[in-house]
């Protein structure tokens, strides 16, 4: 088992290799450069766009800055000594082993080109906000997929298996950002039940993440909370209902499937309890494949939370990183990118992993 | 397997004898088959109803309601939101500029009909291209061509299309035609290669191959027919999910400009006048985008139960 996971962990270098080129292929692809906003800027220089240039090391090879910016190379670094950090180590070492602190293995994401802050701490901000839609989005549509699931394999056939299938295809046939439009247009431009946007009412809550919305939390958790939950609403119900639909029919495969091995009918046979049957026995055993389908469903999380975000204003790495886009800020682009890819190969790992786990029937070597 | 005359001594075939009982006997090829399952599968059928009805209104309507982006309407500063559904306009007025919406979905249909099947015939065939080759050839090309596909998949594609349309597409419809094929192989890839590997080792290729039979006749008679069923499920259910993303990017402005309307970048600024009570600007251009996507979906799915002739229908 160790030597699996050992084996996995190594596998995923390469892929976080493409990756990482993939990334930077993207900024070579882009129109312009850094340097491009000085264009319009009638007292700027060439000498002066020469020496941003240098000193943001565009002035080397493209080889060379992407060494850099991934973290093998030291930009203070000669010659070969640019695999050298500034402490005589490999600098792709861990920067508290003496490797060197630039590039993104040592969480160095650049700065934002409109804003000038650090990448890392933009995104730092925009984290908990998509981790709070995505996380309570994903509990809701984990929940409601294992009702209906389990529910259209018992029943199968019947009519609310049929309902099901309909309910499913007819909300795998929305588009994302036409749904949040749409309950939008219902509950907040026609019923005004609830907010069509952002994540707290700005008449009475402080922005949120600021200190002074923790203290308003301290003082009134309770009126916090409802707020949050109000804006939440629609914004997981659009997440929920266009997202539901795959996991819903594979876990209604995977019940059938379930349901016909022979230890359902070894359980029947000695008489154990229908309501038995189906959760202890079946249930358990059809939802080994949904733990590694969950997983490889993030990245449509993660790209399903762009149009909810951008509809609903709210302020995650979705909108950040439409945003960036749209001000042509690259290093913030990237960085999400980066982060994405990230947690999308880590999952994937963890799911294989997870599987490992808690399915004896598989043996890894 | 008439053509091969095995050591057997065939009987001599003499002049055909009438048979005494009355059953006609006809011989079915696979797509003959497969067109029989296929009719009698309900949902297939109200699928294709649903997708060739808006085939036939994007090839159709535009005709009458022909759309030309410098033909700018004289708003009426009185009703900035746009007038609702009347006889003059069936789908009412947009905001601010005030454009037809019936005129502007059916061009909207014909657009983004056209962006997702040449997308994902694009797709289709650069995927089965590299997976035939992954799965074919194995070693070292699989390793390299699969570390690739796994490395896209490990960012959220609509990310990546996101960026290459905003910064290379220039509003295009072609380029950002162009741009989801070349981004929409990664599944078929993954597909068509498991085929292979899963088909090399099936006992009825071995049997031909001890018949003597030779590759190129594997590769086009046993191969190349069983792999293009779930390549054409693929590729049908692909068309919606291309016609999804390109209505999203468009919608935010990234994809293809204002001239070549499609689904997605007329509903561009509806978000806006939603407060205004102008809900038909945001409902129909989106409600025809579900209409095609659900008969797509349909199709898609009876068209996989149609082209597998283990499943019962």
């Amino acid at each position: 088992m160790t030597r699996y996971i050992v084996r996995r962990l190594i596998g995923i270098v390469p892929t976080l290799f493409v990756v990482s080129l993939l990334i930077y292929s993207i900024l070579l692809a882009a129109p312009g450069g850094p340097e491009q906003r000085f264009a319009q800027n009638p007292k700027i220089t060439t000498a002066q766009i020469e020496a941003f240039r240098h000193r943001w090391g565009l002035d080397q090879p493209i080889p060379i800055q992407y060494c850099r910016w991934v973290g093998f190379c030291n930009p203070d670094g000669q010659g070969l000594g640019i695999f050298i950090s500034n402490h005589g180590l490999p600098n792709f070492l861990p920067s508290f082993l003496g490797g060197g602190e630039n590039g993104v293995l040592h969480g160095d994401l650049g700065y934002s080109s409109s804003s000038g802050a650090t990448v890392a701490s933009l995104i730092g901000a925009r984290v908990l906000p998509t981790a709070i839609l995505a996380g309570v989005s994903l509990f809701v549509w984990i929940f409601i997929a294992v009702v209906t699931g389990v529910l259209a394999a018992v029943r199968r056939y019947s009519k609310a298996d049929t309902a099901i299938t309909i309910f499913n295809y007819v909300g795998f046939a929305f588009p994302t950002f036409w749904l949040g439009l749409m309950l939008i247009l219902i509950f907040s431009a026609g019923l005004k039940i609830l907010p069509a946007s952002g994540m707290w009412d700005a008449r009475t809550v402080p922005i949120f993440g600021s200190p002074e919305y923790w203290t308003f939390f301290g003082h009134n958790p309770g009126g916090a909370l409802i707020d949050l939950g109000r804006h939440l609403i629609l914004p997981v119900v659009t997440l929920v209902f266009v997202n539901i639909a795959g996991d819903s029919r594979f876990i209604r495969a995977a019940m059938i499937d379930s349901l016909n091995q022979d230890y359902v009918r070894t359980a029947r046979a000695k008489g154990v309890s229908e309501r038995s049957v189906i959760f202890r026995h079946a249930l358990r055993n059809a939802l080994l494949p949904v733990v590694t389908n969950i997983a490889l469903e993030l990245p449509f999380l993660f790209a399903g939370a762009i149009a909810t975000e951008t509809i609903f204003s709210w302020p995650g790495m979705g909108l950040a990183y439409i945003q960036a886009v749209n001000g042509y800020d690259y290093p913030v682009l990237m960085g999400i990118l980066v982060i994405t890819a990230v947690v999308v190969v880590g999952a994937n790992l963890l799911a294989d992993i997870l599987y490992a786990v808690v399915d004896p029937r598989i043996s890894y070597g | 397997m008439a053509e091969i005359i095995g050591p057997i001594d065939l009987p001599p075939t003499g002049p055909a004898e009438q048979p005494d009982y009355d059953v006609q006997l006809e011989s079915l090829n696979q797509w003959q088959i497969a067109w029989r399952r296929f009719k009698r599968h309900r949902m297939a059928l109200i699928g294709s109803t649903m997708f060739l009805g808006m085939v036939a209104i994007g090839l159709i309507a535009p005709l009458f309601f022909q759309f030309d982006s410098y033909k700018v309407p004289t708003p009426d500063v009185h009703v900035v939101a746009g007038r609702p559904p009347s006889i003059n306009h069936l789908f009412g007025e947009t905001g601010r500029l005030q454009w037809d919406v019936l005129t502007l979905v059916v061009n909207g249909i014909r657009t983004s009909l056209l962006i997702g099947v040449i997308a994902s015939a694009i797709g289709a065939i650069i995927g089965t291209i590299v997976g035939g080759v992954s799965g074919y050839f194995g070693g070292w090309t699989d390793t390299i061509l699969m570390r690739i596909v796994d490395a896209l998949l490990a960012l959220p594609l609509l990310f990546v299309i996101l960026v290459f349309t905003k910064f290379l597409g220039s509003g295009s419809w072609v380029s950002v035609t162009i741009i989801f094929g070349l981004f929409g192989w990664l599944g078929i890839a993954r597909l068509v290669r498991a085929v292979m590997l899963s088909l090399r080792e099936a006992d009825y290729v071995d049997a031909a191959r001890a018949a003597g039979v030779s590759d190129r006749r594997i590769i086009f008679r046993h191969l190349i027919p069983n792999a293009l069923s779930p390549i054409i499920v693929a590729t049908t259910l692909g068309v919606a999910g291309v016609i999804i993303g390109e209505a999203f990017i468009s919608f935010l402005g990234f994809g293809v400009d204002f001239s070549t309307p499609t689904l997605g970048n007329i509903l561009n600024g509806s978000l806006g006048f939603i407060s205004q009570g102008n809900w038909w600007w945001a409902f129909f251009p989106g409600a025809s985008i579900v209409v095609i996507v659900l008969g797509i979906n349909f199709m898609g799915d009876g068209l996989r139960d149609a082209l597998d002739p283990r499943t019962k229908i």
